[in-house]
């Protein structure tokens, strides 16, 4: 019996049952048999989460643009599509051809945050597979994981074939044409790996020998069988030129950004020190306003979407944004399509275009001040002043908007209860500017909401030498903050300290890790970024199971000099410039954008000849 | 400026893997696919106009259908043809075109729907299925409690429910049923399998199949 068959009597009994049948439109159904390459593309959370990022359409469609591969979308199932496939003894399959991912080439992860990894095991014993590399003998399938989490894959070291560091749009095709060489020539696994970590941006981890010093630091790591010792994350040189999908794949069920998508620019001229987005994806690239209205047309044609979202890291740090919009505005109005602008910046976000907001969206503002006094904000190098935050909100005020949302962090370090007091302080400062505006709204209150999530430290950011605030810390913190909201007026909001110990564990940990992951998955840890399957004591008996201690990995400053699990990887950014920033942060001294001066951070250097452009040089 | 409205209505089949879309998505499904063909639509004048688009009878999540249908207009004459050509080539797989016509009756003229109903069991219960589903409908009441917005009712499907056709075949049981349909009273085939399964065992599996939406004097919706 097929396996869509089989299927039909469990999906009458699951919630959202649209979530796994596939079948929507401009999903890519190709002939099995006139394809050389089968590639499952999995993002290890729920349909609704992985089908609203960009990176996965990216790759899905240059993958079909080939006639010889067949790229496929594989989710998370939810809990109870999970008991059902178990109980039913159904392996997880691709939402285009409804067959096991088991019998493919590659299955591809996509590692956004570090909550997915138990879920990326999951994925793997579901379809029927062991989940550690070495149990998994023949070629195929090659296991596969790349996004920002790759940059220290190290806690996934044992599961994962290899990793793919930076921007995978050439490199995945590279690795494709690699392993049909290896099919016709009858490699090993073993083979194909060696000769694929000397593919740039290519890490194989079976090929690294660590070791690790008394006190559980990385004494050492040594690349085995001619592996490069260094691996540098690879780039796409020009933009403009890299393919970007003529259509989106359209869910018929609502998911989290259900709307057509541009990529404006990659990277970040801004530099903010907790950010790794912001160091990880430099250096900064865009695209031309002709080649984005062009994206946009196409979109928009195949879709049926009436709405597009210019995004990147900092929307407002466009340099093409006006251009842009007097391209797209004209057939946009015509056919009924809102234009969303999300991550603008405060100090520069114009009224021209907080009037362009206003028309897409009158119900709120979102602004990220992130730290609640212009000491912190100048030691977390977020260049934003308090008269800029005040005086955007009384624009915003002005044009209509009576709801305001602002995101700040706690944990931050060099943080005093000063700082925290600070938040409340701002937030207040909000709400009277509000009620000091003679042409306020009339009849009308005003909202300020403000949003507290934990710091997190992140490898390849100035931070990362930081220790975690402890859970007890992060609480005392929050009860510091709410005991200081004299309003109202204002509402706070703020996440689980136990989630953001686990992510700070996982961002900094190493290979030992690894068995942790494993015995927390088998303890029944999965969708750990889902607060109701997330439990700290499955974690904290996994930890204590293989005698290692969370605070080692979250709440332990690193001197300069450490030995990182992540010393082999190289994402442009060097580390004397990441120590200097860390030294800037304690003297609360700020750093200018890319745009003002170089400050030399070294990922220039990934640009190959001729193709430096402004604002980096060489 | 005076404006021409005219009012169509496409009749479209749901089945295959499309019967798990609900109605919410379906909706939105019609929505988009309509954005994607170059036809003149109507769109409400209001403040922030959206496309105009009402379904007669919406059809549940698992049932596959036959003919459903959705009412919008058109700000200029067009050959409906056309209309139906230009549907046919946006919509997803499992939603195909079946007719593009005027219509006739207003929604509430909708007062029963056919439904083909399979129900798998073992051969050697098929008989007996058989039995207990003609003596449902051979008592004078069949009650059920139907879940509403004001809670829960006791009612009599019986006057409102008829039994046109049923027989064992190879996977089970067969029957083709008609049921009231409508916004004032709905009896969803979920609702009679439910009074059936009270006194048998649930079937293995349940297939269901709208054939049809009638007005009160059973002439098909147009």
């Amino acid at each position: 019996m097929s396996l869509e068959a089989r299927l039909e009597p469990i999906l009458e009994q699951v919630q959202k049952p649209a979530r796994y049948i596939g079948g929507e439109l401009n999903s890519v159904v190709k002939d099995p048999s006139r394809v050389s390459v089968r590639y499952a593309l999995c993002f290890p959370d729920l349909y609704e989460i992985g089908m609203s990022h960009l990176g996965m359409k990216i790759l899905y469609s240059i993958k079909n643009k080939r006639e010889d591969i067949w790229c496929e979308r594989v989710f998370a199932p939810a809990a109870d599509m999970e008991a059902k496939m178990r109980e039913h003894q159904i392996p997880l399959y691709g939402l285009e051809s409804l067959e096991p991912i088991a019998g493919f080439d590659f299955i591809g992860f996509s590692l956004q945050y570090e909550l997915c990894y138990t879920t990326v095991l999951n994925m793997l014993d579901l379809a029927g597979l062991p989940v550690r590399s070495k149990d998994r003998k023949s070629l195929a399938p090659i296991v596969m994981a790349g996004g920002p989490c790759a940059c220290n894959p190290e806690p996934l070291a044992d599961f994962v074939d290899l990793f793919v560091l930076g921007e995978g749009e050439e490199v995945n095709l590279e690795l494709i044409d690699l392993y049909k060489q290896a099919k016709e020539e009858h490699w090993s696994k073993e083979e194909y790996l060696r000769r694929a970590s000397h593919i740039p941006g290519v890490y194989v981890p079976s090929l690294y020998q660590v070791t690790y010093r008394e006190d559980g630091t990385v004494r050492e790591i040594v690349p085995l069988d001619g592996a490069p010792a260094r691996v540098t994350k690879r780039i796409i040189q020009n933009l403009d030129r890299v393919e970007f999908p003529e259509s989106f794949v359209v869910p018929f069920i609502d998911i989290v950004h259900d709307r057509s998508m541009l990529e404006v620019q990659r990277g970040c001229i801004r530099g903010c020190r907790f950010c790794q987005a912001g160091f990880i994806y430099r250096p900064i690239r865009d695209k031309r306003p002709e080649t984005l209205n062009r994206d946009a047309l196409n979109l928009s044609r195949t879709s049926g979407y009436d709405e597009v979202s210019l995004t990147s890291l900092s929307t407002s740090d466009y340099l093409g944004l006006e251009e842009l919009l007097d391209q797209m505005l004209p057939w946009t109005e015509e056919q009924q399509i809102n234009i969303a602008l999300p991550s603008l910046r405060i100090d520069n976000c114009s009224e021209k275009l907080m009037a362009q907001i206003a028309k897409v969206r009158k119900s709120g503002l979102t602004f990220a001040p992130e730290a609640g006094t212009q000491r912190l904000r100048d030691a977390i190098n977020k260049n934003l002043t308090e008269e800029e935050i005040l005086s955007t909100c009384r624009a915003a005020f002005r044009s209509g908007y009576t709801a305001v949302k602002l995101y700040f962090m706690i944990g931050l370090p060099t943080e005093t209860m000063e700082d925290v007091a600070g938040i409340a302080d701002l937030a207040q400062k909000v709400v009277d500017t509000f009620y000091r505006m003679p042409e306020k709204p009339k009849g009308k209150g005003v909202q300020v909401t403000v949003s507290v999530s934990c710091f997190v430290p992140k490898p390849f950011t100035p931070f990362e030498f930081e220790p975690q605030d402890t859970p007890e810390q992060l609480r005392e913190k929050q009860k510091h903050l709410l005991a200081h909201v004299r309003s109202r007026k204002i509402s706070v909001k703020y996440h689980d300290s136990d989630t953001s110990v686990l992510e700070a564990v996982l961002a900094r940990g190493d290979r030992r890790l690894c068995p942790v992951l494993e015995s927390a998955w088998r303890a029944g840890s999965r969708l750990d970024g889902w607060g109701e399957h997330f439990s700290m004591e499955r974690w904290n008996q996994a930890f204590a199971q293989h005698g290692l201690d969370p605070a080692f990995y979250a709440h332990r400053r690193r001197d300069y000099g450490e030995v990182v699990p992540w010393s082999h990887l190289d994402y442009g950014v060097s580390r004397r410039f990441l120590i200097a920033e860390n030294k800037k942060a304690w003297k609360s001294a700020v750093t200018p954008n890319c745009r003002e001066r170089c400050s030399g951070c070294g990922a220039a250097a990934l640009y190959s000849d001729g193709e430096v452009k402004p604002p980096c040089k060489k | 400026m005076q404006e021409v409205m005219i009012p169509v209505r496409l009749f479209f089949s749901k089945t295959g893997r499309a019967k798990y879309i609900s109605h919410l998505d379906t909706m939105r499904t019609f929505t988009r696919a309509f954005r994607r063909t170059s036809l003149p639509l109507w769109y409400t004048q209001g403040f922030n106009p959206h496309l105009y688009m009402t379904f007669p009878l919406p059809l549940a999540l698992g049932v596959e259908s036959l003919r459903e249908a959705v009412d919008f207009r058109l700000v200029q004459e067009m050959d409906f043809q056309r209309v139906a050509d230009e549907m046919a080539a946006v919509l997803p797989p499992g939603f195909g075109v079946v007719e593009v016509a005027p219509p006739v009756m207003p929604a509430s003229a909708i007062a029963w729907a056919e439904y083909e109903i399979r129900l798998a069991y073992p051969e050697q219960e098929r008989e007996a299925m058989l039995f207990a589903l003609e003596g449902l409908f051979d008592k004078p009441s069949i009650d059920v409690v139907k879940k509403t917005k004001k809670g829960e009712t006791l009612t009599d499907i019986r006057p409102h429910a008829a039994l046109l056709d049923c027989k064992v075949d190879e996977n089970g049981l067969w029957m083709r049923v008609r049921l009231a349909a409508g916004s004032t009273l709905n009896i969803s085939p979920q609702l009679l399998l439910e009074a059936f399964q009270k006194h048998t065992r649930p079937a293995d599996s349940v297939k269901i199949l709208r054939t049809a939406i009638l007005d009160a004097e059973r002439n098909p919706f147009a």
